[in-house]
Order: C-alpha cells, then structure tokens, then sequence
C-alpha cells in the first residue's frame, strides 16, 4: 500500500456508564490508502460503528471517552485537533452517511436548503452559487428532474432517495475519505443495489476512499478491497477481501462465512445440507469480556484441534502478522495449523 | 473449522419431496383480498387501497412456502390474514378442507390452536411484565391444554429443552435475554400448543448473523420433528431459499410468481423475481451476477400502475399489453407446478 490516507494506531474508545467503565473500542489499528474501499465487518455491538464515531470525533463525551490512540488523516492527527479545526474537516475533508436516510435529516428544512447549509459551511458559495451546485450533486447521485426535487421536503420522499439526498450532501466538498454505517440495512434489496453502484460509481468518478461498515459478508465480497473484522471491540482479522473469503484465518471469521446460507448453497451443489454450521452461545457481554481470547468460549477451533486450552482462556492473543499483509488475533490460526 | 467437520454438524437428514402438494393441503386460501381504505384529509373521496389482491396458494403438512417481496408489498399483511388477525375481505381460507373465512371469534379460537405465529421483533413481542413460565403458559391455559399444574411444568419444561434454552429461565423476564433468546421463546410460546401451521414473519430480521443460523437450525429442527408447515415470510432470498419447498413472490400486493424454490431461484420467469434474485450481494469475491438493476422505486399502492403493476420498471415492458392489461397467474410448464403472472415470461 502506498502512503495512507487515513491510519489509525491504538485507538481505544470507552463508555461509562453507572461507574462501569466499558471499552467498546479496544486497541483497534487500521489504514485505508487513497481511493480504496475497506470493509469494517462484525455483529451488533462489537465496535464498529464507535470506531467511525471516534474517527469524527462524534461521540457525546461523556459517557463516551477516547483513552487512547491517534487517527492520522492526510498526516494530521485528529484527535489532537482543536475542537474547530476539526469541524473544518467533518463534512468537507471527511463526510459520512448513516444506516437511517429518514431519521438524519431535517423534517422541517427542504433537501435543497439543508444541502446549501452543508455547501456554504465550507466553501464561500452565494446562496446561489450554493443551489446551482445542490441541483448539480442531486444529479449526480441520479435523483430525476433534481431542479424540482430540490425544494421537497424529506417526507416527500422515498427511503432510497432519501438516501441519494444524504450520499449528495456528504460529496457537496468532495470528501477524501467517506464513512459509509450500514448505508443499504434500512433498504429494499433491489434499492439496495442502486446505491452500493452509485458509491462504487462515484467512487471511480472522484476517486475517494469509503470506509464502509457493515454486517453484510455479500456488500464486503462485492464492494471492499481490504476487510477488518471486528469481535467485542478487538479486530481479530485485517486482510484482502480474497484472503479473507478463500482461507479465513480466525476461527471466528470462519463461523461467520460458513453460516451464510447463500455459500452453503453455493458450495453445496445439488444436494444442500439441511441444517447451517453456527457459532453457538452469544457474544460476550463488554462490560464482563471473557479472559484471555475473548471468543474462546464460542471457539470450536479450540476444541477440535485439541490445542492449549489454557492458553486460549488465559492469554489473550496479540494481532500477530500473517504472509501476504494479513493479520490475526489468534494463538493458533487456521492457516499456520493446516499448513 | 475443518471440512470434516463441517459434513459432522450438518448431519443431512433425507430430504423432503420436492412436491409434497400433492398430499391434501393442510391450509389453502383462494382469491384472499385485503383492502384498506384510506381518506385524504376531512373532504377527500375514500380510496381503497389493495394491500393484498387475489392471491392462491396452499401449502402441505410439513411444507414451507417462501414469501419474499419487499417492504409495503403486503407480505406481513397476507400472512396474518391467513390467520384471520387482520380479517380478509374478500376470498376464502380452507384449514384442513373446512371454511374458517368466516368462523364466529368462539369457534375461531379452537382453530387458532392449530395456527400460530412468530413475530419479527423478538422485542417488543413478549409481555415484559410476564416471566418465562407466564408467557409459555398462557396459550396453554387459554386453549385448556393441560389437566394440572404438574402436566403444565412438564410440558414447558419440555418446550424449553426443545428451542435450546435452560430451565433457569422460567423465572426470569424478558429483558434479561438477548435477541436469540427472546426469539426462542417466542417459538417455544408458538409450539406450546402444537400447532401444524405456523407463520414465521421475518423471525430472523432482527438477528445478529451466527444467531440467525442458530435460529434457522432450530426452525428446520422442528419442522422435521414434529411436521410443522410454515408459511416464511422474509425478504432475505438466500435464507428462503435455505429453507423453503416453494418460493411465493409479492409485489404490489399480488403474487407474481410462485413454485418450486430451485425453479423459481434458479429459473426464474418473472422479470421482477429475476431482478430481485440478481440484487443479492453474494458472497462470493469475483462470482459477481450480472445485475439486473431496476429503475426507480416500489410505486405506491395508493395509485398503483394500470395494467402490470411491475410495467413501470421492468425492462422488458411492451407497450400497448402491459401497461394496459393485467396478466392472469398461468402454469408455464407442465411438468413443474410453477405459476408467474406476467404476460411475456422468461422461458
């Protein structure tokens, strides 16, 4: 990878809440090099969402707190920012969408008025300057006759062109880097796939990098280079979207691909097995992480392979670098043990 | 995970027929219509709006039918008509070759013995101020199923150990279980009073992935012990297709295509079932489909389109037949029971 656009090293980020002091972002690294994609993958609550958070720097404080660590964008560390150098960058530099197109914009205000007010907060555009460029973005993210849609309000709206609007506010500065949480999970699948080809179209178009967080493994297959997999608010893998498909090396990884019922199908051929592999028990709780690996009580791996169980309950694994850019958090991954 | 144990855990179990219609259907509905009407503002004229319009099926004992579509095409609706939770309009509906269309609320609670559902929202659907043993119980006691005391603790006991959940439940509330639990017990409440047909709307939409397949293991469990037919209502096609005989397609409130699933997966007839199969992100890296993509959005069933419903974003419309006629459900092949409303399916 050539020079990053954004790395971030050591990032921990906490929660208290009732004097219980939980990490919901524990030591988490990762960079995204320019005009890439990089999947950031796990279940509810492993800390996905709170890295893009931390990022922004979006986080109410209190209960949450950012212990740790440094998010280096084009060089600059934003945790170290002043509160208004960092508004500079939100929504200019960095932009992001969220899952719920009808609850992040304004009821009152028409799309047109809320996209100037994004326009105008960092470019020094006219009022209508500022609405010729609104109806340009309104056309570029695909919505039709967008000099008449412009002055609609969200509820005039459907679902999949609410979130248009919201992808055309958040490239009003052409943003280096764009957040993407789950941008398609409140969607039809048909709408779906009309916004994951306009991201991946204006990506190419503008060559920026997407951060896109999701629980989807087909969005990752499809959509991502690199992937970050996320456990109880550790990253236990970080590789290519190959890799991580063709040979997962965290048992984890591995009993999240294999309980998918489109792959079973797929590998299946003719005959498909009538019930799915599955990760039993649930996730750990963050305020009471499990010692040592914190999957180790789900861990099946552990088990099978007769490996030291102690270790697994009593240490818990470092991210240690596999060959090919690839690392995992796991005393005995899955490669190193078949090869 | 090695291989080997992966054949270990997914113990085949011989399939079920490929078409087991032909037995007697154990529900049937026929032309089942649903309408709403909908007045704008105080002088605006009334409108009817068809959330569900004409639509036939059955289903056998032990079968699962698939029903995908997406959001506000009337799948949720179609499913608790067929339970008569929302009374149907117009049609009828046959449990066991008898009429419950129009069962009087006495008799229909005998029915709804042998009908249960499981709901979406694993959390808004168990009564927080209810123990375990309350919530299993009280279908029990509505339905009298249970002599004493002594046989009602057995036959929780039973229902529990059967969903995979421990007998330390009993006693505690809702809001001390996560989502896969709650779901469980939502199945447990459904199964207690040994219901043949259940319907499932979207049990699995507010789970977590490695949850979902333990709830789908679970579902096929009880399906292959105790021959339980399921209506699935979901919009995730993969896990229909896991899981079901025969696949249903809404849109708009009317069913557009419906038969056997590897058919209608594999071979599928109607541009909007082609559509929405090729919109699925597999995965898969570099096994990309080619993307049928759609223009536009679902219209809105308030002033659907004339003729076809789908015209508006189908690609392969011809002017002058689909927008003006509706197509009429038809049989394509002869040899599969598949049936596609669309006046030039694919073949």
């Amino acid at each position: 990878m050539t020079e990053a656009l954004l790395e971030i090293r050591n990032l921990t980020t906490s929660f208290t809440t009732g004097g219980l002091r939980v990490l919901a972002v524990d030591d988490v690294g990762f960079e995204i090099g320019p005009a890439s994609t990089l999947a950031l993958v796990g279940e509810s609550g492993c800390g996905k969402s709170v890295t893009a958070l931390s990022i922004l720097r979006l986080l109410a404080c209190p209960p949450a707190r950012i212990e740790s660590g440094q998010v280096l964008f084009e060089g600059k560390n934003l945790l170290a920012l002043e509160e208004s150098a960092m508004r500079r960058i939100r929504g200019d530099r960095i932009a992001m969408i969220f899952q719920e197109p009808m609850t992040s914009l304004n009821p009152v205000f028409t799309i047109g008025y809320q996209i100037i007010e994004a326009i105008r907060l960092h470019r020094d555009f006219s009022r209508k300057q500022a609405r010729v460029r609104a109806v340009e973005l309104l056309e570029l993210v695909g919505i039709p006759s967008a000099s008449e849609r412009v002055d609609d309000y969200p509820h005039q709206l459907s679902g999949g062109m609410r979130q248009r609007v919201m992808i055309a506010m958040a490239l009003s500065c052409e943003p280096g880097l764009l957040i993407a949480d789950e941008p398609t999970t409140a969607l039809d699948v048909t709408v779906q796939a009309q916004i994951l080809e306009l991201l991946g179209d204006l990506q190419r178009r503008l060559g920026m990098s997407i951060l896109f967080i999701t629980h989807d493994l087909g969005i990752v297959a499809e959509f991502a280079e690199r992937v970050v997999v996320m456990y109880a608010g550790r990253i236990v893998e970080d590789c290519s979207v190959g890799d991580l498909f063709r040979a997962p090396a965290h048992p984890y990884t591995r009993g999240l691909l294999a309980s998918v019922p489109a792959r079973i199908l797929a590998q299946s051929g003719t005959e498909p097995p009538r019930r799915l592999p599955t990760i039993e028990g649930v996730v750990p709780s963050l305020g009471n992480p499990p010692a040592g690996c914190r999957f180790h009580e789900r861990c099946r791996h552990r088990i099978e392979l007769q490996v030291d169980t102690e270790r697994c309950s009593g240490v818990e694994p470092k991210l240690v670098e596999l060959r090919g850019a690839r690392h995992v958090r796991c005393h005995f991954p899955l490669l190193e043990v078949e090869a | 995970m090695t291989a080997r144990a992966i054949s270990e855990q997914t113990k085949t179990v011989p399939e079920a027929p490929e078409q087991p219609q032909l037995l007697e259907p154990l529900i049937e509905i026929s032309g089942l219509t649903r309408t709403f009407t909908v007045t704008d503002g105080f002088f605006g004229q009334p409108r009817r709006v068809f959330a569900v319009d004409n639509v036939s099926f059955r289903i056998a004992p032990g079968e699962t039918l698939g029903l995908v579509g997406e959001s506000g095409c009337g799948k949720t609706t179609l499913g608790r008509a067929m339970l008569r939770l929302i009374e149907p309009s117009e049609g009828r509906i046959h449990l066991h070759g008898r009429d419950i269309t129009h069962l009087a609320a006495r008799e229909l609670r005998q029915v709804r013995r042998q009908m249960q559902i499981i709901f979406q929202d694993p959390f808004s659907s168990l009564d927080p101020r209810m123990t375990i043993h309350q919530i299993i119980a009280e279908p029990l006691r509505i339905h009298r199923l249970c002599p004493d005391r002594a046989s009602e603790s057995a036959l929780i006991h039973g229902l529990l150990e059967q969903v995979g959940l421990k007998l330390e439940a009993l006693d505690r509330y809702p809001h001390e279980f996560s989502g896969g639990q709650r779901q469980r017990i939502g199945i447990a409440r459904a199964l207690a009073v040994r219901p043949e047909f259940i319907v499932c709307d979207e049990p699995l939409s507010a789970l977590d992935v490695s949850i979902q397949a333990q709830v789908i293991n679970l579902l096929l469990d009880l399906r292959d012990s105790l021959g339980v037919g399921y209506l699935f209502i979901s919009h995730d096609l993969e896990v229909v297709r896991f899981l079901s005989h025969r696949v249903a397609v809404m849109y708009l409130g009317r069913v557009v295509e419906i038969g056997a699933t590897r058919v209608v997966t594999e071979r599928p007839a109607h541009p909007y079932t082609q559509a929405l199969l090729s919109a699925v992100p597999v995965a898969e890296p570099g096994r990309q489909r080619r993307r049928l993509m759609l223009e536009g959005d679902i219209p809105s069933p308030l002033c659907p389109p004339i003729g076809c419903s789908f015209h508006p974003r189908c690609p392969r419309r011809v002017p002058g037949t689909c927008d003006s006629k509706v197509p009429e459900m038809r049989q394509l092949e002869a040899d599969t029971q598949r049936q596609v409303a669309c006046h030039f399916p694919e073949v």
